[in-house]
């Protein structure tokens, strides 16, 4: 006999919104030919990033290797990613989002959660019927689907979500979690890792029920804090808050890129790393952040990956400041001969920028147009595109085929006037021209 | 071995030697003392290889010997033991009978092959008055660096110089941001070529070593070490081997804006500007016109502060930000009833003297706000 965890039905309602394959479906969204297609992304990388519905359901998973998805399904289209897209659409969706709430989390670039307590009144209709509204318009004006979960916190509302993909909406009432949970395995759970799961089993759990009907002391004992907040989100209780803000700041801000063929040309690879540098050092200026550290990570062709860091004297996000410690340790870490497949970046101790401590021993006003220098090739290359002005090595990325083979189809149909981010085939004709 | 000592002179041995050992440190050996008694003294032996000490004291030998002991333990027993006299007795396998009235300690020791030998003390010999030289190293020591990428600046730099013909020692820090010296004339030229740096951690040792010392004490100048001898005590560490940057370049000498503030009032300020500042950069701003000094900060997270001080300046308005933290470090050290700033624009630095010491000089760099 399972016991009713809640009487009420809505105390609180928090929504979660899924993208469904959201990569892929935005390729198929500005792409209607590729509709019920098998095709997946990340052709770049050597490894799929994202499939289509279609895809999966032959078998495909993430992060397969591209030459084994074309020997096991030769049918399947491989793109190349577009992220500049991905992420103009994932902006539309939150703006979507914020129509029906004020109060939206960006969780991250396919998912978000909307608190929408109190809203029917403003919607006139019931809180499924709400996500359902939500559903529609994306669908009409985005032409990509998601799946939406509705329940009294942000853990019950992702696994709702979650419970039926794609396109699904389902909602779990207060006086409903009992019975979800029962049917809810602990590796479903946010927050519960295979290593969380395992530990628990021992203790003879097998659902989300059996943890939320132990008591929430034995929770804290066994899992600290987060086990508390776990067990309260499962129980409806309302623990992890909407985060609304866009986040500001950083603990450290890390740039990779893989690259194919791999390489073993030393200027490639190093033009490689620089430009994981200019990418590193423009979100840095971006959020008003300066590192006191950096790391250079090298991945070879056999996965293996090798780093070294290095502390600055003066904390900085200046490509030029930093350029000739990345040359430093990139000649330190690669070795002739080997090939290499990917170069990381990651700026750490990152700290606030906007005061700055000048040095004895250097020339302030030196540094001061060398920030100059920097924010004005930051708002050349914010007018015309990132990476027109870079440093030179950048040229040597040039040598070898990298990236798209063509342009994306926003680049290619640019109209006089138009900059890339702002052209972008309307989903909405789509939606029409495949409807009709 | 076996000794009887006061439990003050034991107390005093041992506490200058577990000062100067690394708690941390990968030899386990060097977590130990060398005791050896002889005639009437006993001499307790401390290093981490860097800093190394001797202290003498007075102790009744009764067999002459020498034992390694666990400093730490028995500085911990010998504060808390009731009677004046304690007795030390070295047993066999390294033993140690401790005994004091009706205490008993019975605590392991080491054999004493395996303690490193200090590097021996040589170099230019200078005496020096023991609470000058404390006052310089008072007036210095706060601007060392703790930043392990530029170690030639993790401790004090001290070197002869010349004032108006007369030889001087001068004692110069920075960490890049800040930079003090101060200098006092010693009796005669000593032969010092170039300059020497003295780590850091040697610099506290000197500091508690010199603490009692009246008159003079002795400075041994080489060129790898610094030897300083005492009475009762002799410190010798390695000097940092590198280049200290040419401090002097940055020491502005064209400056054209002489403020002179009550010190007091702007150390107060300082203080509750500090308050509300960026937490990190403690940044707060300094607005200076005819007769007025204007003290702001903000922070975004908290708020913001303004306060008006009075100050003696005849030039033209002008701003410029400074850590507060820094300019209150030096403010406390300077003893002077007034605080007289000279300087540039609001990217050079800022040079803070004192009215009646002349051998000392401090200087700030501005921060942008």
């Amino acid at each position: 006999m399972t016991e009713q965890i809640m009487i009420e039905s809505w105390p609180r309602a928090i929504l979660h919104v899924d993208c469904d394959s959201f990569f892929t479906s935005v390729e198929q969204a500005i792409n209607p030919e590729l509709k019920g297609k098998p095709i997946i992304t990340g052709a770049e990388r050597g490894i799929v990033s994202a499939a289509s519905c279609e895809a999966k359901a032959l078998g495909i998973k993430r992060a397969m290797s591209l030459s084994e998805v074309a020997e096991k399904f030769p049918g399947v289209i491989m793109l190349q990613s577009d992220y500049e897209t991905y992420s103009i659409f994932s902006k539309r969706l939150f703006d979507i989002l914020r129509r029906f709430s004020p109060m939206v989390e960006e969780y991250s670039i396919d998912e978000a959660f909307c608190d929408i307590t109190g809203l029917r009144r403003v919607h006139h209709c019931s809180y499924p019927d709400i996500g359902k509204k939500i559903q529609e318009t994306v669908q009409k004006e985005l032409d990509i689907t998601v799946s939406v979960g509705i329940s009294l916190s942000k853990s019950l509302a992702k696994l709702a979500s979650k419970y039926r993909k794609p396109k699904g909406l389902t909602a779990i009432r207060g006086r409903e979690i009992h019975t979800f949970l029962k049917n809810t395995d602990l590796q479903k759970v946010w927050g519960f890792g295979p290593n969380t799961v395992s530990l628990l089993q021992k203790h003879g759990l097998k659902t989300a029920l059996d943890f939320v009907n132990k008591p929430i002391e034995w929770a804290e004992k066994l899992l600290g804090k987060i086990g508390v907040e776990i067990w309260m989100e499962l129980r409806g209780q309302y623990a992890y808050k909407l985060n609304e803000e866009e986040k500001k700041t950083y603990a450290s801000i890390s740039k990779a890129k893989t690259f194919t063929p791999s390489s073993s040309d030393v200027d490639y690879v190093y033009a490689q790393a620089l430009r994981n540098l200019e990418s590193a050092c423009m979100k840095a200026r971006r959020y008003n952040l300066a590192a006191n550290k950096i790391t250079l990570s090298l991945r070879t062709d056999e996965f293996h990956t090798t780093g070294v860091e290095m502390k600055f004297s003066r904390p900085t996000a200046m490509v030029m400041d930093i350029a000739p410690t990345l040359k430093m340790l990139f000649r330190e870490l690669f070795k002739n001969g080997q090939k290499y497949r990917q170069t990381q970046i990651v700026l750490a101790g990152l700290q606030d920028d906007t005061e700055n401590q000048f040095g004895l021993f250097e020339d302030p006003v030196k540094v001061v147009k060398s920030e100059h220098i920097s924010n004005a090739i930051d708002e050349i290359n914010e007018r015309f595109g990132k990476h027109t002005v870079f440093m030179a090595p950048g040229l040597y990325l040039q040598r070898y085929f990298n990236g798209r083979k063509r342009k994306s189809l926003r680049n290619q149909l640019v109209i006089k006037g138009e900059s890339v981010r702002q052209h972008l085939r309307l989903p909405l004709l789509n939606y029409i021209f495949s409807t009709r | 071995m076996e000794i009887k000592i006061q439990k003050e002179s034991l107390i005093n041995g041992l506490y200058l030697t577990q000062s100067v050992i690394e708690h941390r440190s990968t030899m386990p050996v060097l977590a130990n003392a060398l005791v050896e008694a002889k005639g009437k003294t006993v001499t307790f032996t401390a290093t981490d290889l860097q800093v190394g000490i001797v202290v003498k004291q007075q102790a009744d030998v009764g067999t002459p010997g020498k034992v390694l002991v666990p400093v730490k333990n028995l500085y911990d027993i010998a504060k808390e033991l009731q009677n004046d006299i304690i007795s030390i007795k070295s047993v066999t396998n390294n033993w140690l009978e401790v005994t004091c009235g009706k205490s008993k300690f019975k605590i392991m020791g080491a054999a004493t092959d395996d303690f490193p030998s200090l590097p021996a003390s040589e170099g230019a010999e200078v005496a020096f008055d023991a609470k000058t030289f404390m006052e310089m190293l008072d007036k210095v020591s706060y601007a060392m660096s703790n930043d392990e990428t530029r170690y030639t600046l993790n401790g004090v730099f001290l070197e002869q110089v010349s004032i108006g013909g007369k030889p001087s020692l001068r004692l110069t820090s920075t960490d890049g941001h800040r930079l003090s010296y101060t200098q006092r004339p010693i009796k005669a030229a000593i032969k010092l070529p170039k300059g020497l740096i003295i780590p850091k951690k040697a610099v506290w040792e000197i500091s508690k070593i010199l603490k009692d010392v009246e008159g003079d004490f002795t400075l041994l100048l080489g060129d790898k070490t610094i030897s300083v001898q005492t009475k009762t005590a002799t410190l010798v560490c390695r000097l940092i081997d590198g280049q200290f940057p040419p401090y002097e370049q940055v020491i502005p000498k064209d400056y054209n804006r002489v403020v002179s503030v009550d010190k007091q009032q702007l150390v107060q300020s300082l203080r509750r500007a500090a308050l509300v500042a960026n937490e990190k950069s403690k940044g707060v701003k300094f607005a200076f016109s005819p007769g007025n000094l204007d003290i702001s900060s903000s922070n975004p997270d908290i708020g913001e502060s303004k306060e008006e001080l009075a100050c003696i300046y005849k030039g033209e308005t002008f701003e410029v930000g400074f850590n507060a933290t820094y300019f209150l470090d030096i403010l406390n050290i300077l003893q002077d009833e007034k605080a007289i700033l000279e300087l540039k624009n609001d990217t050079s630095p800022c040079v803070i003297r004192s009215e009646f010491d002349k051998g000392f000089l401090s200087v700030v760099m501005p921060m942008r706000i």
